[in-house]
């Protein structure tokens, strides 16, 4: 997972009608490669916690 | 160790100059007009200021007079003056968002933010609005307003995103600024710039009349030269609003009364993961570590406590404010005005748009889990500590956002929010303060949270590690920081 290619982030941001020049394409992919990674690892240590927890925001809660 | 410096009004804490001026040995039209006099004479160097509107502060800073010379006096804010990030709006100036995304006509202010309208009936004198990161966003390389510089060396960073938030008070531009945290918006700069500067509770300050899109994050607060400033501004802009709808309905504390109280007995804990870190300076450490000593001869009781997963607190803010900022500009600007962002910005605005909303589940939960383990520390401790960065300001190179390999991502994009996205995840109030210098003269600072809507304990805290620590009455000469900058010269780097 995470081995995002510059081909792979050209036609992801074109879908939401953003046409990068290649340095920045490059940049995106890489970008988002190593966020898959991270993602990878974190869910690898804690995926089971995650599971059982709502994503619940503390803007509401007061205490 | 640094030099003190010219400009004593200035340099003065706000609750000074309050008391020269409620005793009518100053008046608030002298310090206006040496704040923008200061500003004139350095402020094309360090760039802290979009707009200053000189004959504006001054007219208020006579009605000030007048209407202390006639028994008025509103109280400690009463004829000081200020600046707010360009983030926050206020009438009669422009609010550029540090962008040139925006035309012109799109920059008029539309209202005053609640912040401005709160510290204008407290009679505070608005002197303009401060440079910052393009949008609030951190990590921009070109500013169309000019580049703001550390006024202690112009060669290293002011941090971000409120950069110039973080200079002005502390190149004694004025009193006390108000910028917007949504990572450490506030506390980076504070820390860069040697002030201190307070992210508070979540929703303890209106978000009213800011442009600010990380809507589970954001906050504004103050940054001065002192922890009182701090608290006496803390008591004018905070309490519900209910033009906010996520503004607390908690009423809104006393921070300025309870800030001598003895803190013998307090539990203090130093989390381990960010002060153990690998890459941590040395000088950070030295300095971070007097600082304890400093706080056990008060009295208080330091513990060194394990917050795991404090370090998953930038990849779950990142996979979740930057896809709340993105969905603003989706709509906004970036598809039609791509090439007027910041490249810096651009980028990340169009990583965040390819991000699963998978990922964004999961990471508010991940959320959280962080917020409960830093709210479950509350048990065992008062408060907690840790540096507010674990180098000292860098270089402007050093700094920069540009990930040209994965390499990168780490040191460019993580290591300097480490220390304080663990607080804004938590959404836990936490002030960074002064706690040393670096052996190129260069700020170090120390953070300190406590629960939600503790403010006043807070404030405490670092109040009585000020008073007694002293880093708070250093200031940059900036003849002697800027001059050989100033003139085409290089500064000591």
């Amino acid at each position: 997972m995470g081995n995002i290619t510059d081909a792979d982030a050209r036609t992801l941001l074109k879908l939401h009608g953003l046409d990068l020049p290649g340095d920045e394409v490059t940049e995106v992919a890489i970008r988002l490669s190593s966020l898959f990674q991270l993602v990878e690892k974190m869910e690898s240590e804690i995926g089971a916690d995650i599971d059982e927890t709502d994503p619940i925001s503390p803007i509401y809660e007061q205490r | 160790m640094p030099a003190t410096t010219d400009g004593e009004l200035l340099f003065l804490e706000g609750h000074e100059q309050a008391r020269l001026i409620r005793s009518r040995k100053i008046s608030p039209v002298d310090l206006v007009k040496e704040c923008l006099s200061r500003i004139a004479e350095w402020d094309h160097v360090l760039r802290a200021w979009i707009t200053v509107d000189a004959d504006r502060a001054l007219e208020q800073a006579r009605a000030a007079e007048a209407e202390i010379m006639r028994g008025n006096y509103r109280g400690p804010l009463h004829g000081i003056p200020y600046g707010v990030k360009d983030q926050m709006h206020a009438l009669g100036f422009p609010t550029t968002l540090g962008t040139q995304v925006l035309d012109e006509a799109e920059t008029r202010a539309p209202m005053d933010a609640a912040v401005v309208e709160r510290l204008g009936a407290a009679g505070a004198i608005l002197l303009g609005k401060q440079n910052l990161h393009e949008f609030g966003k951190g990590g921009t390389t070109s500013f169309p307003f000019g580049q703001p510089r550390n006024p202690w060396n112009p060669l290293y960073s002011p941090s971000s995103s409120s950069s110039g938030s973080g200079i002005a008070p502390a190149a004694g531009f004025c009193t006390f600024s108000i910028g917007q945290d949504t990572g450490g918006s506030i506390r980076g700069p504070a820390s860069c710039n040697g002030i201190v500067g307070l992210r508070p509770s979540y929703g303890r300050v209106s978000r009213h009349g800011a442009e600010a899109h990380s809507f589970s994050y954001d906050t504004i607060g103050p940054l001065a030269r002192c922890v009182k400033d701090v608290a006496i501004v803390m008591e004018a802009i905070s309490g519900h609003d209910p033009r906010d709808l996520l503004s607390s309905p908690q009423p809104a504390g006393n921070y300025v009364d309870t800030l001598d109280n003895d803190i013998k007995g307090l539990r203090i804990g130093v989390i381990k993961e960010i002060v153990e870190v690998d890459g941590i300076c040395p000088e950070v450490s030295a300095a971070f570590s007097s600082a304890v000593d400093a706080l056990k001869r008060l009295g208080a009781s330091i513990h060194y406590i394990s917050l795991p997963l404090c370090k998953y607190a930038v990849l779950v803010q990142l996979l979740t404010s930057d896809v709340d900022v993105a969905s603003w500009f989706t709509r906004n600007h970036l598809k039609d005005r791509y090439y007027r962002f910041d490249r810096s910005t651009r980028v990340r605005l169009a990583t965040a748009h390819l991000l699963p909303g998978i990922f964004y589940n999961r990471a508010m939960r991940a959320r959280v889990l962080v917020r409960r383990q830093v709210l479950d520390a509350f048990k065992q401790v008062d408060a907690l500590m840790c540096p507010t960065n674990i180098t000292p300001p860098k270089l402007m190179d050093e700094i920069n956002e540009r990930v040209a390999t994965a390499a990168d991502v780490g040191p460019r994009l993580m290591e300097r929010r480490n220390a304080v996205y663990p607080f804004s995840v938590a959404n836990i109030p936490a002030v960074a303060l002064p706690c040393g210098f670096s052996s190129k003269r260069l700020p170090i600072s120390l953070q300190l949270a406590t629960p939600p809507f503790t403010e006043a304990r807070l404030l405490n805290i670092a109040n009585v590690f000020e008073q007694a620590a002293g880093w708070t009455s250093f200031h940059p000469d900036l003849s002697q920081t800027l001059g050989g900058f100033a003139k085409g010269g290089r500064p000591h780097g």
